[in-house]
């Protein structure tokens, strides 16, 4: 949380990052170390939903007697998950009271598992206490006890740890592997909170100015007659003096490339909401997100003319497309937008500039109303890397107040979101 | 809420053909175009009224989906034939028209249909990367506090032909997209040939 200005600015902490230990059961069996690597072969754990747990643990002292440590050495293996009792088919009968173990999960009977469970666990008996020659034959009661011996539940973590903390937490229940999270989930750069008050301020008089004055006296700037307005040259995010009527209930979003000018931060484009506009300028699906997005679009187009390029075009794979040549090649099939940047000279690093920012990538987004579903998809779509809103919207945010967009795992690119509140003026506080 | 996937009925079959087949067609006018291979139309009273198909390379806006370009062709269309008409009566006509996909909307795309009033979708493949209706979340029948009209989908009219659309795709090199990080298998070069 920073405090610039009168800007209270929060990062929205992916649940990942906050959660406690969550455990869930698993079958195991407890084996000598030398029979460990004869059980991993048999172990039958989805890799996917568990490749954060480590699939042998060394037991200290052979669980269920508190003496000394044995002489050899004894591991722990994780086998399978159970299955829910109220799936299996079969009633099983009563299963014998099992011998008191001091174990920490309530143990039930291994054998009541379903056929294919059993199958495994006298699988992995035979392995590890491989029958003398005039033992126990398969299917023996002698058998039966050495399952119900060796084989039990054991609470591991549910999910894999994405911060150092809960890794050390964690894995004191069971061994874990600790990844590095993945991106998005720990803030990379940290959000500048004075290039954020800035931002903010300039959002607040966009949305409550019609005419659009804070923007239209910017130099190079493109004015849509549907509120929309995009800069050929990014400006410099400058204090405005702050705004004393709140902005309307109409939405405004800006895009604010945050290292241009030498980090200070500048305006790229921005857009009014149309979705809710009377007249000519209504749209359903003219939200201030999507209108902001096709305005930073219409930019690079005035630049670099539209991407167009026949499939049957030989692509070197061995040597990727510079920054320049692709510039080049993307300018040439399209005389129309080359035509209609009247005379502006192109520079071949402005084009280069252009060309390695591919869609969004590396801009912050700030919006009043928190973006719906079709908006937050949109900014994933568009490879953003922040956004800050102001107002929570509970009937249809997609970030903070449904579905939580930004933390799906499943995605394919996941941004950071902030929420910046307004503290209140000093008169309003007597 | 009645909301669920339906197999593909025969008698939808039947009538769905003719507007997937110019689905189909836009989505491969996508792929000659290097984009992925999406296509969809609008239907009003059995007539298509818009076209769409995937743009996002082309227009350097990521959001311009196939969806999203027929709507777009269908709202400036119902302008210029109706200079006059309000915001509802825009929104009204919208939403009687039923949308033809050859993939699965997207979650903005399903989020787009819903901001725009269609109730019923019929799709071919579906989508396990992207989808908004039952793949990723179920952005077409949550219900969100604005009433949106729910979206009824009805999945698997030519799946096959969805999927084989996209996979002709994803052999080629996608060369608007950054460098990859991870490396291509060599074994997929050769299907480059046969589709040029």
């Amino acid at each position: 949380m920073q405090t610039v200005r009168g800007w209270t600015i929060t990062r929205v902490d992916p649940e990942p990052l906050t959660r406690s230990l969550q455990t869930i059961p698993l079958w195991s069996i407890v084996a000598e170390a030398s029979a460990s690597s004869g059980l991993l072969r048999l172990s039958a754990l989805q890799q996917q939903c568990f490749s954060h747990l480590r699939r042998v643990r060394r037991l200290d002292r052979s669980p269920g007697t508190s003496a000394a440590p044995p002489a050899r050495p004894m591991t722990q293996i994780l086998l399978c998950q159970p299955t829910d009792p109220a799936d299996r088919a079969a009633p099983s009968p009563p299963p014998p009271p099992p011998p008191p173990q001091a174990v920490d999960v309530p143990q039930p009977d291994p054998l009541a598992e379903t056929p294919d469970i059993v199958a495994l666990f006298r699988q992995c008996v035979r392995a590890a206490y491989p029958p003398a020659d005039d033992g126990h034959p398969a299917e023996s009661p002698a058998e039966d006890a050495l399952i119900r011996r060796h084989v039990r539940l054991v609470n591991v973590p549910r999910h894999a740890p994405v911060t150092l903390e809960q890794y050390r937490d964690w894995t004191q229940t069971w061994p874990l592997v600790f990844h590095s999270p993945r991106k998005g989930l720990v803030a990379r750069a940290e959000l500048d909170a004075h290039q954020a008050a800035r931002a903010l301020g300039l959002l607040e008089a966009i949305a409550t100015s019609p005419d659009r004055g804070p923007v239209s006296a910017l130099p190079d700037v493109v004015l849509s007659p549907d509120g929309s307005f995009l800069l050929e040259d990014p400006a410099g995010l400058v204090d405005l003096p702050p705004t004393n009527k709140p902005p309307g209930s109409a939405n405004a979003a800006i895009l604010v490339d945050p290292l241009a000018l030498d980090g200070t931060g500048a305006l790229v484009a921005g857009a009014l909401d149309r979705s809710r506009a009377a007249g000519p300028h209504f749209h359903p699906l003219g939200h201030a997100v999507i209108a902001c997005l096709d305005a930073k679009a219409r930019r690079d187009i005035r630049l670099l003319g539209p991407r167009r390029r026949a499939l049957g075009e030989p692509v070197s794979p061995s040597a990727p497309a510079t920054p320049a040549t692709s510039a080049t090649s993307a300018l040439d099939p399209a005389p129309a937008p080359t035509a209609a940047l009247g005379g502006l000279q192109l520079t071949k690093s402005k084009a280069a500039a252009i060309q390695s920012s591919h869609l969004c990538n590396g801009l912050d987004l700030y919006v009043l109303d928190e973006p719906c579903i079709m908006c937050a998809m949109a900014l994933a779509h568009s490879r953003i890397r922040k956004i800050v809103f102001i107002r929570r919207r509970p009937g249809a945010g997609a970030l903070v107040s449904h579905h939580r967009l930004f933390e799906l795992p499943r995605m394919n690119h996941h941004y950071e979101v902030y929420v910046a509140t307004r503290d209140p003026p000093p008169d309003d506080v007597q | 809420m009645t909301l669920s996937f339906s197999k593909p009925r025969d008698q939808d079959m039947v009538y769905c053909e003719p507007f997937m087949r110019e689905a189909f067609r836009l989505a491969q006018e996508s792929l000659d175009l290097g984009e992925v291979p999406v296509g969809c139309v609008l239907v009003k009273d059995a007539q298509i009224v818009a076209r769409g198909r995937n743009r996002p390379s082309e227009t350097h806006n990521a959001t311009r989906h196939a969806e999203v370009e027929a709507i777009d062709q269908f709202v400036s269309e119902f302008r210029a034939a109706h200079p006059d008409a309000s915001a509802a009566n825009l929104t009204h006509s919208l939403s009687e028209c039923v949308l033809y996909v050859t993939l699965e909307p997207c979650v903005m795309c399903a989020g787009a249909l819903r901001h725009s009033g269609i109730q019923l979708c019929f799709f071919g493949a579906s989508n396990d990367r992207f989808g908004g209706c039952g793949s990723i979340i179920n952005a077409h029948s949550y219900p969100y506090d604005t009433g949106l009209p729910p979206l009824e989908c009805r999945t698997g009219y030519f799946a096959e032909e969805a999927v084989s659309l996209l996979q002709k795709f994803y052999l080629r090199e996608n060369v608007n997209a950054p460098v990859p990080k991870r490396k291509r298998t060599a074994a997929k070069a050769p299907v480059e040939g046969e589709t040029a």
